[in-house]
């Protein structure tokens, strides 16, 4: 049995994999680090990937290019985002409760937005699988000609290369520009960040509109990266475990990264060892990666320092 | 602090959901069927008579002539729409609305907690055939069955209860996995099949087994392997397995995840563009649509035949039981080969399911009736 684990962690096909698992995650979790650290919890993205993963379909079914496809997740995505914005941010209602309102909703509107679009005619079942055009994987030039870590890398679909840039971009956006400088600030210490002129509610709005955009192309990647179709619910949790990853990074671009590439390893690897047909039991195969989160959040990471006004609405005092 | 406690305690209480989600079974297990073009032809001539006998019957009074007008509900785990087990249980009710005329009606994504109220609303509603579709609904329906004595329930995959008006119903196993075995082993160059499923529950588990008979029984240097994905709508997570079975050298890959399935077959046509060979093989419902030179029709679990030869026990006013449908139904079959493998082989398969139907006892097929 060792052998084969061993032959399974040294093939190239399980880097492949672990980049393919992770990209989802990843973008979803890197896109919401802005508004986590603005102090709103993202607990939706379970909704806005969802929605990003019909809206690919729809665009790419209807237009023929998945190009406008993945166009149509990030404004479905925005959209939710927008709504989750003017519930946590305007209303000030309980974050938590809206989340999971959202995300309940978004399984239903998502499987009539696709039955309204692809339906034979009204009324009518879709009792075949609607395949539509997917995106197309890009070499990167010379990059991806290195043995390995090209095959690895630099073969993959163009939403993965932009995972990659988003962990610098992300970086630096909350730590080198006075907009990152104000999200910061808004998370920390809302009231003081008012008191100097910074619209604490706008700079809400656009970080939860970002992590909508972002969430929505790990939809994206799901239905017309990774595969060519929708099916009712298939992000799957992948928006909680997007979320498990920001606390497990502590809200830092690197760290967050590292938790989905932490998840994505272990999940590819109890796919290919299930391939191996080995003696272990499929269920501990299956909730293998969790545990290994699990785990590692408990031993290694310790206490979770969130942002100071994480989770509560912000109101201007006197007025 | 007790912010930080608080949040450290979600965030535990989000993962460990997940693992419990992870490990839960999950829903509905899925259909199967296969059938050779030659038993097609024979469906065919077997449904033409049937509508012959119910024309001539009218005269005579068919028991089935009673079920117009009566209502019928189905309570149904997930969307009609997911293309395999819950559009299988829309079209068996299409199939009777068209058919005798009953009035029909259905319930989407019914959770098991919500099962028993959404049948009795049906119940109260003047229903007078209520269809839970699935396992899971075994407890719900038995009480709700006692609580409406009067009233008629069905439920697929379910086991005997004793409860004179409940009849539930199951493919009997071993029949498909068997000759999806055995076909495999003529489909294989590589002699290695790889399953890629849903999750695991006993029928299934026996499929499996007997698949791996099967498959010897045809190609006795051949090996059948399978992994479970973990959920039956993670197309994402299927298509990796399936991957990962093609890497590892297999060549025929049977699927048998629900809406996973699409992702399997992804990973089937992604690898065949390696100018390699490789077939996919259907079990449930024929997915040869999503790649005509790589998916073989499989076998075939017809929901609407099923559910209809119970709803004729009902017409016909027999008493409630357990009822393992086999081939001689009709309820399972070959699905077309779509000339995906060599004509000799096909014919193979074909005496096979010939000879089977023929004398059950002169073929090693062992069916389980009590799964």
């Amino acid at each position: 049995m060792l052998e084969q684990i061993v032959a399974v962690i040294l093939s190239v096909e399980l880097y492949t994999a672990v980049v393919r698992m992770t990209t989802p995650l990843l973008l979803a979790a890197l896109g919401s680090i802005l508004a986590e650290r603005s102090g709103v919890v993202t607990f939706s993205m379970e909704a806005m990937m969802l929605l990003g993963a019909v809206g690919a379909i729809i665009g790419s079914g209807l237009t023929g290019s998945a190009w406008l496809g993945l166009c149509v997740a990030m404004l479905f995505g925005a959209l939710v985002g927008l709504i989750y914005a003017v519930w946590a941010v305007s209303i000030g209602a309980n974050q938590i409760v809206t989340s999971v309102a959202l995300n309940l909703g978004a399984l239903g509107l998502s499987s009539i937005l696709y039955v309204m679009t692809f339906a034979p005619a009204k009324g009518e079942v879709i009792e075949q699988v609607i395949q539509v055009p997917s995106l197309p994987a890009w070499k990167i030039p010379l990059l991806g000609d290195i043995p390995v870590i090209g095959t690895v890398f630099f073969n993959q679909i163009p939403i993965v290369y932009f995972g990659y840039l988003l962990i610098p971009i992300i970086w630096f956006i909350l730590y080198k520009t006075t907009w990152g400088l104000k999200v910061r600030a808004v998370g920390e210490h809302p009231h003081a960040a008012d008191t100097v002129g910074i619209s604490v509610a706008g700079v809400r709005y656009i970080s939860v509109v970002i992590s909508g955009i972002m969430s929505g192309l790990a939809g994206a990647f799901l239905s017309i990266g990774m595969l060519n179709t929708f099916q009712e619910g298939m992000s799957a949790g992948r928006g909680f475990i997007a979320y498990t990853a920001i606390v497990f990074g502590k809200w830092e671009p690197l760290g967050v990264a590292l938790g989905t590439v932490l998840f994505g390893a272990a999940d590819a690897l109890q796919l290919r060892l299930q391939a191996m047909n080995l003696a272990i039991p499929y269920q501990f195969m299956v909730a293998f990666p969790y545990l290994v989160t699990f785990i590692t959040l408990v031993v290694f990471v310790g206490k979770a320092v969130w942002p100071a006004s994480y989770g509560m609405p912000f109101q201007r005092e006197g007025k | 602090m007790k912010k930080h406690a608080m949040f450290m305690l979600a965030t535990l209480v989000i993962v460990l959901t997940l693992v419990m989600a992870a490990c839960q079974p999950a829903p509905a297990p899925q259909p199967e069927k296969v059938v050779e073009t030659v038993v097609v032809e024979k469906q065919v001539e077997v449904e033409k008579v049937v509508e012959k006998t119910v024309v001539v019957e009218k005269e005579k009074e068919d028991p089935m002539a009673a079920l117009n007008g009566m209502k019928m509900a189905g309570v149904l785990s997930g969307p009609v729409n997911d293309g395999g087990w819950n559009t299988n249980a829309y079209k068996a009710l299409v199939n009777l609305r068209d058919k005798y005329g009953l009035e029909i009606a259905y319930t989407e994504h019914t959770k098991v907690e919500d099962a028993a109220q959404v049948m009795r609303d049906y119940a109260d509603s003047g229903y007078q055939i209520i269809f839970a579709h699935g396992y899971e609904y075994a407890d719900q329906v038995k009480q709700v069955a006692q609580e409406y004595p009067d009233l008629k329930f069905i439920q697929t995959n379910g086991s005997e209860a004793n409860i004179p008006n409940l009849y539930t119903v199951t493919f009997a196993a071993g029949e498909g996995g068997y000759i999806i075995g055995y076909t495999a082993g003529l489909t294989t160059k590589a002699n290695k099949v790889h399953w890629v499923v849903g999750t695991e529950f006993p029928l299934m588990t026996y499929e499996l087994e007997e698949s791996a008979r099967g498959c010897k029984a045809s190609n006795p240097s051949c090996e059948v392997t399978w992994s479970f994905v973990g959920s039956w709508n993670d197309p994402a997570k299927a298509k990796e397995l399936a991957k990962a079975a093609l890497d590892n050298g297999n060549d025929v890959i049977i699927g048998c995840a629900d809406a996973g399935d699409v992702g399997s077959v992804e990973a089937v046509k992604e690898f065949a563009q390696g100018e390699k060979y490789v077939r996919f093989i259907s079990w449930v419902a024929d997915r040869n649509y999503m790649a005509p030179d790589l998916v073989l029709g499989g076998w075939q679990q017809d929901v609407p035949v099923e559910i209809e030869n119970i709803v004729r026990m009902i017409a016909e006013g027999k008493p409630g039981g357990h009822f393992s449908l086999d081939m001689t139904t009709g309820s399972h079959y070959m699905n077309p080969f779509y000339g995906l493998i060599p004509v000799e082989n096909e014919q193979k398969v074909v005496d096979l399911i010939n000879k089977y139907l023929a004398d059950p006892k002169s073929v090693d097929i062992k069916v389980r009736y009590d799964l």
